[in-house]
């Protein structure tokens, strides 16, 4: 499960698309909005993402094999969030289920780290006193 | 889920009833994300391009009507290009048909 989503993150689906018989540990990540940027004090209200959608997904499906070929055996889900996320909800979540533990924790930080650099998704902050501004990951 | 934006934009193929028409003009569509769309003021807009047009003229092009700040001058030499999506070097050369991204840093996660 690889996919983009304008609607909330059903974080369930993602847990039940690794589930496998051969699996003996799940590893999940989401990345949820936050109140302030590192150095901007400005309350932040809420966070708008637009994706580049057909170079976004190939650039997960790449991400996904890599891990794949990195840690596994596994399986992983990746969901990116688009439009306006509430605060304190997830706007991307990952799953990984493998046969062990280990192989879990590193395909999951593997892959929210790559996706933070080479994936075509960009976020707003909306703040509360009424400005916004694009976001880029250092 | 979406459906897609942004696919490639195929080329017509020339068909009987063109033969006598004139020449259509060759043409790209340049399409912008983020902050780089609020400086060039355009989401998607359609440019004519001619046998040996490059990414970077097409670049300075749109440049030149950009709303100048201090974002965007940073967003200048941050931005990256993409050709029917996939990363290229900015002298790739276009071809009529193609979908041409300028790409700002991305914020995802």
């Amino acid at each position: 499960m690889i996919a983009l989503s304008s609607q909330p993150i059903a974080l369930g689906d993602l847990i039940a698309a690794v589930t496998d018989d051969a699996h003996g540990a799940i590893c999940t990540f989401f990345g949820t909005t936050r109140i302030t940027s590192p150095g901007d004090p400005r309350p932040v209200d809420a966070l708008d993402y637009e994706a580049y959608d057909a170079m976004a997904l190939a650039e997960m499906e790449a991400i996904a094999r890599e891990a794949t070929d990195r840690f596994g055996p596994l399986s992983i889900a990746i969901v990116h969030r688009t439009g306006r996320v509430a605060l304190g909800e997830p706007s991307v979540a990952i799953a990984v289920g493998s046969p062990h533990r280990g192989a879990a924790f590193d395909a999951c930080e593997f892959a929210i780290d790559e996706l933070k650099i080479r994936v075509a998704v960009w976020k707003r902050e909306a703040y509360r006193d009424g400005g916004s501004a694009w976001i880029a990951n250092a | 889920m979406r459906a897609a934006r942004g696919s490639p934009i195929m080329a017509t193929p020339p068909t009987s009833a063109d033969t006598n028409a004139a020449p259509r003009t060759a043409a790209v569509a340049i399409v912008t994300f983020a902050g780089l769309r609020d400086a060039l003021g355009f989401a998607e807009h359609r440019l004519a391009i001619d046998d040996a047009t490059t990414i970077a003229q097409l670049w300075e092009r749109v440049w030149r009507d950009a709303r100048k700040s201090d974002q965007a001058a940073a967003l200048r030499n941050s931005t990256r290009f993409a050709r029917n999506g996939t990363l290229v070097p900015a002298e790739t050369v276009v071809a009529d048909g193609d979908e041409i991204a300028f790409l700002p840093p991305v914020g995802g996660g």
